[in-house]
């Protein structure tokens, strides 16, 4: 058994002796917590002191799965801290950065979209919710919204057999029973999941609203990404921006014109925080010579 | 409009650039080794020149300066463009320059003449210089053709210039000769004229002229004096009238008046004495009775005499007037009045009479003159001209013997042609630096027009200034380490690509320099 698993494990079993706490909260209260047999059962409305409990213990001892090393997060264009292109992960760096300023400091829901259904926004997505995982004490959460193309679980190389919309159809079904370890540091997945019928329906129903509330709710520090169709096509993300705080709109280099970009933003509204400029193409890397440091 | 900066458009560019190198290392080399193989089979072409130097003056310019319209600059160009192209010269430089033993056929020789025409340029430095230019594969033929050219230019031009001065001499002497023949007609049109018109003397005109202005002042004083008298006529009669008048109020019939007045004042003085039976008093008043009848009478005859005279027109003048002295004295004048008038009469007829004999002569005196003043001015014009033409002739035949005596020549090679030792033009170093710069350059102003013209956004800056959304964030392309390895495959290629190219350029720039392409 590995060193991580024994501490899963010995968390658990605090949990489960029933009792009591204390645990330091977001502003700097401090609260009991009472016996609790699992975040999923903590009553929604009763007890929000308790809900905004700050379990970063229990986020340093939550279980990843098996950590991705630097090659592998490489190959499926992941940032990761010690990569050589330091630019591009300063640039999501920066961008986590104006979204918790734009929070003020509180977590919060945020929709990725793109303009049109050729262009794939999950790239940002990813590597947004992994530049909020660099932070020890932040978790970061992607739910795979776009149930017409879903691509999250296949970019991160995932074999899921149950995600969102499982847990939408079925009562019994779980939140925890839908996520899925990412083999980055406190980044999680929900992935679509196998059932893709009657989609409009699953994002107007009161469940998916709870879902969201719970999520929210169970830990403070932990934010949550909704990767979803392209705005301009699809009805789910226009129902989608009602569960969440912020939307981002990704924007190709040398794909799409200034016309789509226009109706996407215009689609969007209020809720729109900004532009995400991406894939734009890089002039070669290469060392100047005598300096040691690169063009970049 | 979106304002871009350099720096941004740049990093764009290379980018691009960057990311599509397959197709720009193939643009590349299509261009490099185009413009190298078009280097290599460009065709060498040498030039040669020289410069010869022509007395800027005409030789009839002087000679005929204002004696005929100012000519135009002459241009020299032309001039030599026409002699050097003749087809005396042309058949001279082609024996000259070789071009015969090559060309042995006429038609072969033609086509050389025209393709050597068209590869020569005569240009006009100024200041009487021209260039002759000439541009052939063959650097010692381009030499050979220019130098014969030129020397065989400068010995045309020297006769020409021989013949152009005795043209002009012969040309002058001829018009000498002319207008000598035009005043000698018109001296004696001139000698026939005055023989024909005595009074055609310019200073009849003159007397003419002052006698008219005097007969008319005369006429016009006559007329003035005319009209004096004849008011001091009407003056005269009217006095006559007024004198008549007075005269007849001193008449019997006043008389009359006076004396019954005066009795009538004797008759009152005496009634105031005396009863109207006095005798005085019965007297008076049968005197002044009878006065008063006389009166009485002598109205009547009067008006009986004024109504005659009215209906007749007759002046009514009686006898005791005519014997009034005033009015003989009145009388007297009117009739010398009368007289003045019948003379100044006559005078004026007389007068009007000469006038008009004298317009007639000033009319024929005129007539005359115009003749005599075209004949002189003819006369003038032509000896002035002839005059003229006289130094002009003397000038001309300085000249002609200038030029006869060789002295005169002004056409001098200022610079000789020499073998041109490198080619002009286009040669190959300049398609071995161009394609070489051009294969980069026109892939990367293909990209950059790509980049106005394409409507899709390459810039994140058309988002934020003209679609007015923020911009979180500019995200470049993410490359994997497989990928990156690929990349510097990839790249190794290229430059080994590149390598090739320029292996290429300096083995074919070896052959070149060897003289084996």
């Amino acid at each position: 058994m590995s060193k991580i698993e024994d501490a899963l494990e010995k968390a658990k079993k605090s949990r489960e002796s029933g009792s009591a706490q204390l645990t330091v909260v977001g502003n700097n209260q401090v609260v009991t917590d009472t016996k609790s047999k699992g975040l999923d059962k903590i009553p929604g409305q009763e007890n929000d002191a308790i809900q905004r409990v700050s379990y970063s213990k229990e986020i340093m001892l939550m279980d990843d799965g098996k950590i991705r090393d630097n090659k592998e997060l490489s190959e499926l264009k992941i940032i990761y801290s010690e990569m050589n292109d330091t630019k591009v992960a300063n640039t999501f760096r920066d961008l986590r950065t104006k979204l918790i300023h734009a929070s003020k400091g509180k977590n919060f829901i945020a929709m990725i979209t793109s303009c049109y259904s050729g262009e794939n926004s999950s790239s940002v997505t990813i590597n947004l919710a992994t530049a909020f995982s660099f932070d020890e004490s932040k978790t970061s959460l992607i739910i795979d919204c776009n149930l017409s193309n879903p691509t999250i679980d296949k970019m991160l190389g995932l074999d899921a057999n149950i995600g969102l919309t499982d847990y939408l159809e079925n009562e019994d079904t779980k939140v925890d029973d839908t996520l899925c370890k990412t083999g980055i540091k406190r980044m999680k997945v929900i992935p679509a999941g196998t059932s893709i019928e009657n989609t409009v329906e699953y994002f107007t129903s009161a469940r998916i609203r709870n879902m969201m509330q719970e999520i929210l709710n169970r830990y403070s520090d932990r934010y949550v990404f909704l990767e979803a169709a392209p705005i301009t096509e699809s009805a789910d993300s226009r129902i989608l921006m009602d569960l969440c705080d912020y939307v981002i709109l990704t924007v190709p280099y040398g794909r799409v014109t200034k016309r789509k970009v226009q109706d996407a933003a215009e689609a969007i509204g209020d809720k729109l925080l900004g532009v995400v400029f991406n894939e734009v193409p890089k002039p070669p890397r290469f060392k100047i010579p005598g300096t040691g440091r690169s063009n970049t | 409009m979106l304002q871009l900066q350099p720096e941004e458009i740049l990093y764009t560019l290379f980018g691009e650039f960057y990311a599509r190198r397959n197709a720009i290392f193939i643009f590349f080399v299509l261009i490099s080794l185009g413009f190298l193989g078009v280097g290599t089979v460009w065709p060498k072409h040498y030039t040669s020149t020289t410069v010869i130097q022509i007395n800027s003056s005409n030789i009839l310019q002087p000679l005929l300066q204002g004696a005929a319209e100012e000519a135009k600059p002459v241009d020299h160009v032309a001039n030599a463009r026409e002699i050097i192209f003749g087809e005396k010269i042309m058949n001279a430089v082609m024996e000259k320059s070789g071009w015969n033993e090559i060309y042995q056929t006429e038609i072969e020789r033609e086509r050389v003449k025209q393709e050597i025409k068209k590869n020569v340029k005569i240009n006009n430095l100024g200041e009487g210089l021209i260039k002759i230019e000439y541009r052939h594969s063959e650097p010692e033929r381009t030499y050979l053709t220019v130098k014969s050219m030129a020397e065989l230019f400068v010995s045309e031009g020297e006769k020409v210039k021989s013949e152009e001065s005795l043209a002009a001499f012969n040309f002058i002497d001829n018009q000498v000769n002319e207008y000598l023949d035009k005043l000698t007609s018109v001296e004696q049109d001139l000698l026939k004229f005055h023989s024909n018109n005595p009074d055609s003397r310019p200073e009849q005109a003159a007397e003419v002229s002052n006698r008219i202005t005097a007969l008319k002042a005369k006429i016009e004083q006559t007329e003035l004096e005319l009209r004096e008298t004849a008011i001091k006529r009407d003056s005269i009669k009217k006095q006559l009238s007024g004198e008549a008048a007075i005269t007849i109020s001193q008449s019997r019939e006043g008389q009359y008046r006076s004396k019954i007045a005066e009795m009538q004042a004797e008759l009152e003085t005496l009634r105031l004495d005396f009863k109207d039976t006095y005798p005085d008093i019965v007297r008076l008043k049968q005197q002044i009775a009878d006065l008063k009848t006389s009166l009485h009478l002598e109205i009547e005859r009067r008006k009986e005499v004024v109504s005659k005279s009215k209906t007749s027109g007759e002046l009514y003048i009686d006898e005791a007037i005519l014997l009034n002295p005033l009015y003989q004295q009145l009388r007297g004048d009117l009739s010398k009045t009368e007289t003045t008038m019948a003379t100044l009469n006559t005078r004026l007829s007389e007068l009007k009479k000469i006038l008009v004999a004298e317009y007639d002569r000033a009319q024929k005196i005129h007539g005359g003159s115009t003749a005599l003043t075209k004949l002189t001015r003819d006369y003038g014009v032509n000896k002035d001209i002839y005059q003229d033409l006289l130094k002009r002739r003397e000038n001309a035949r300085v000249s002609k013997s200038l030029n006869q005596e060789q002295k005169g020549v002004k056409f001098k090679i200022q610079e000789p042609a020499i073998v041109p030792v490198l080619p002009s033009g286009l040669r190959f170093i300049h398609f071995v630096i161009a394609g070489l710069a051009l294969g980069i350059l026109i892939p990367l102003m293909m990209i950059y027009v790509v980049l106005l013209v394409d409507p899709r956004i390459h810039f994140s800056k058309i988002i934020s200034t003209e679609l007015k959304l923020p911009v979180l964030a500019e995200i470049n392309q993410i490359t994997s380490f497989s990928e990156e390895e690929k990349i510097k495959t990839h790249m190794m290629y290229i430059a080994i690509g590149v390598f090739i190219v320029l292996c290429i350029y300096g083995y074919v720039g070896w052959l070149k320099l060897a003289g084996q392409i």
